[in-house]
């Protein structure tokens, strides 16, 4: 009783406090961002040092900005598409430092892109932002010669600005920082992401289709020095980010800071001055009270450890819960409490069918050397043991083939929790040698059937959300469990079996 | 919905038999007086419970050596490990006129013996913990069930809550089961009228018989031999162990009569089907009565 009230109390007070996380991706997240500036003149002559600063928008919040500049001027000033700090003064001697600070909150946003529309609606050869630009040479041959093939074999305005997308994403990627061009990343067949972005933009262009590229930083927790360059395309009046280096279509993730629209340099210095800069980045923790941080978005996030592997934790006891409920309610039999729930975890990374084949048949080729050990009379925890080496050594060999084979899959086996697998095939070799073929196969089918359950559950967004955000629910878990415990109707299977002597 | 209702109040499933009677009349600490068929044994034997003889309890390597020395100057053995489960491990040995042992019908040596002795005290059949070897006296069947089956050995189950008798059975071998009488292997169980002692039917686990399958002998109304010793002897064994429910199983000696094989702590529910009777109201009248 008291297990359920607290449970139901906190998660009672979470919700009504509307703290309910959609996920990781979708929660918003706060950071501080410095553009420290470090500069020394060795001569005595004027100078400026320009960058561009982030504004507000439907996406992103900026808040607290700081400038922190004693040795000159300091102007803001706001441009066409975009706003540009500029610190100027007479040089100094000594080294000096510029630090701008400011807040920012972001959240993710997707677009939609109605199938319906069609290339034609979204062409505009007037536009000024499907010109050429110096870097963006979209007038020029090889690309026209990409941009029509893809015109010619697409109509839809999705399929179009896919098919480009997947143009650019298959080009290979690298992390060099210098500038590429449009026709550069085109003709080397590698860039990083403003070659990538250029290309993008000048395959868009060519087909008149409105685009442009856009500046700013992606927000972790670190200093550097690299900024980023995605690509906007004008769709019924509305900016769509695509990045085709990291894997956004239609969508910009709540860690982008969007700083500048256009082709144009983030920094820009007189050239009179020594000169070194960095983004300093450092993300920001709401202060929680205690039953609000008691979330395991939260916990990861704090802890650094993976949402994933935390989330697979607290499954764990959820999958045991219902493998107890299908044994001691429906009155199946399963290989184990616990392997029908760590099968299921290893097929979200293996793949459901081929997850299932490569499970039966370790299990049934490791049975198959449990019967000559029998036969010869070897004990059995030394028995165990070479179970044990032939399962691990077949999986080598699966790994070996899918190497040698190039199937990727393969090397998910390595998921398997190998142990209990292992305890399983003696179990599931017993059964056979005591039961005969018709019993042990039933029982596994039995658990594989648990198994898929178990895989519904641990694959369900929802409940990857509930256990998340309330992870007190392991209360509830424990209290069902202990009302299970206690539980003394007949089985399902009990009723079948009895069932029949009455009739 | 009325049959379901028909169902749940006639029989015991497993969650009830172990939240409902085991767990409440039987000490954890208890079990292994059961469990172990050393410890039940010499439980038996001190309250002069007819059993098995024991002929030598062997619990260490070094001492198989001596033990099997010792155990020369009988005609047939049975080695049993302590805590094995489902008859497993279980070797029978007999001596052939010229002194020489068999197990069945294949000549044993004595090496194979120790190796057998030596695999019950690591654990072989226990489980991987380690064990002891229990050797006691080869059971003669008695004749009285060979007019129905002549192989192997029959045995009784007769399940006791608070020491009163709830249901019980008898398992008989068949050509299927190879000799053993335990329901899953094959072997056909026989429902028992408890106040007269006559068989009912037997089950094979899928379908009624009034005869042996094999040997077509007449099981419906027939007398079990030694009832009312069998009865007298299970409310004796129940009244000796601190289980307050409990399976036990007995065998007819040729020259003894009823002997007490083995005590259970969590008798199968299999008895309901052979006996077509559930438990529950059995169970239920033992305790008002008790009230």
């Amino acid at each position: 009783m008291l297990m359920v009230t607290l449970a139901c109390l906190s998660i009672g007070y979470k919700l009504n406090n509307g703290w309910f996380q959609k996920g990781a991706q979708e929660a918003e997240k706060n950071f501080q961002v410095t553009y420290s500036f470090d500069y020394k003149s060795p001569s005595n002559d004027a100078f400026q040092i320009k960058a561009f600063l982030p504004t507000s928008n439907s996406r992103q919040k900026i808040s607290n900005h700081n400038n922190d500049f004693q040795q000159g001027q300091y102007t803001r000033n706001n441009l066409e598409e975009n706003t540009l700090g500029v610190w100027s003064g007479n040089s100094f001697q000594a080294q000096s430092k510029i630090a701008y600070t400011f807040d920012v909150s972001g959240s993710t946003t997707v677009y939609e892109i109605d199938d319906s529309l069609m290339y034609t609606d979204i062409l505009d050869p007037f536009s000024s932002h499907v010109l050429p630009s110096e870097y963006i040479e979209s007038n020029t041959e090889p690309i026209y010669d990409v941009a029509e093939e893809i015109l010619n074999n697409h109509s839809g305005a999705n399929n179009m600005l896919q098919a480009i997308y997947d143009f650019v994403d298959k080009i290979p990627s690298t992390s060099q920082k210098e500038l590429t061009t449009a026709l550069g990343a085109l003709k080397q067949n590698q860039a990083s992401c403003n070659g990538k972005s250029r290309l993008f933009v000048a395959i868009c262009r060519n087909l008149n289709i409105p685009a442009r590229v856009c500046g700013g930083l992606i927000l972790n927790e670190e200093t550097k020095r690299t900024s980023h360059l995605w690509a906007e395309v004008l769709i019924l009046n509305t900016w769509v980010p695509f990045d085709a280096l990291n894997g956004h279509f239609a969508r910009i993730p709540g860690n982008y800071l969007e700083v500048y629209k256009g082709d144009e340099f983030f920094v820009k210095r007189s050239a009179n001055i020594e000169f070194d800069y960095n983004y300093i980045i450092a993300e920001q923790h709401p202060n929680l009270g205690i039953f609000e941080s008691f979330n395991m978005f939260h916990i990861a996030k704090a802890t650094g450890l993976s949402e994933q592997m935390l989330s697979l934790m607290i499954l764990l006891p959820f999958g045991a819960l219902l493998v107890a409920i299908f044994r001691n309610v429906v009155g199946m039999k399963t290989f184990g409490v616990f392997l029908p729930i760590l099968i299921a975890i290893s097929f979200t990374t293996t793949g459901l069918v081929f997850g299932m084949i490569s499970f039966i048949a370790v299990l049934v080729i490791i049975s198959l050397m449990h019967y000559p050990m029998l036969k010869w009379g070897v004990l059995h925890v030394p028995k165990l043991v070479v179970m044990l080496s032939g399962v691990v050594f077949l999986m080598i060999v699966l790994l070996f083939t899918g190497m040698r084979l190039d199937i990727s899959d393969a090397s998910n086996l390595t998921f398997f929790p190998i142990v209990i697998l292992t305890i399983s095939a003696e179990k599931y070799a017993r059964i056979v040698v005591e039961e005969g073929v018709g019993q042990s196969t039933r029982i596994l089918f039995q658990t594989m059937l648990v198994t898929l359950f178990c895989y519904v559950i641990v694959q369900s967004q929802m409940i990857f959300l509930l256990i998340m955000n309330f992870p007190e629910s392991l209360l509830l878990i424990a209290v069902a469990a202990l009302t299970l415990g206690k539980w003394i109707g007949l089985r399902i299977a009990e009723y079948r079996r009895f069932g029949w002597i009455l009739s | 919905m009325r049959k379901i209702n028909e169902i749940r109040e006639a029989f015991l499933g497993i969650n009830q038999r172990n939240v409902g009677f085991v767990f409440p009349s039987n000490n954890r600490k208890d079990y292994k007086l059961a469990d172990d068929k050393i410890l039940a044994k010499k439980r038996m034997e001190a309250y002069g419970i007819p059993c098995a003889k024991t002929y030598a309890i062997v619990d260490k390597v070094g001492s198989i050596p001596e033990a099997w020395n010792s155990l020369q100057k009988y005609e047939a053995l049975a080695i049993k490990p302590s805590n094995g489960s489902g008859g497993e491990g279980i070797l029978i040995l007999k001596k052939s006129q010229e002194g020489i042992w068999f197990n069945g019908e294949d000549m044993i040596s004595t090496d194979e013996v120790v190796l057998h002795l030596a695999s019950i005290i690591m654990g072989f059949f226990s489980g991987g913990a380690t064990d002891r070897a229990l050797v006691e006296e080869c059971i003669v069947p008695h004749d009285c069930f060979h007019s129905i089956y002549q192989r192997g050995v029959a045995d009784i189950r007769v399940i006791l809550y608070q020491e009163k008798i709830a249901l019980a059975m008898l398992r008989l071998p068949t050509e299927q089961s190879d000799g053993k009488a335990n329901l899953h292997q094959g072997g056909i169980g026989i429902g028992i009228d408890i106040e007269s002692g006559k068989m009912t039917h037997g089950f094979d686990g899928k379908n009624y018989h009034e005869a042996h399958p094999d040997s077509k002998a007449q099981i419906s109304g027939t007398n079990i031999p030694f009832w009312n010793e069998i009865l007298s002897l299970s409310l004796l064994t129940a009244s000796k162990f601190p289980l307050k429910y409990l399976g036990v199983d007995i065998v007819i000696d040729k020259y003894k009569g009823p002997l007490i094989m083995e005590v259970n702590v969590r008798p199968g529910l299999g008895i309901q089907m052979v006996n077509k009777k559930g438990l529950k109201p059995i169970l239920n009248e033992i305790d008002n009565l008790q009230k």
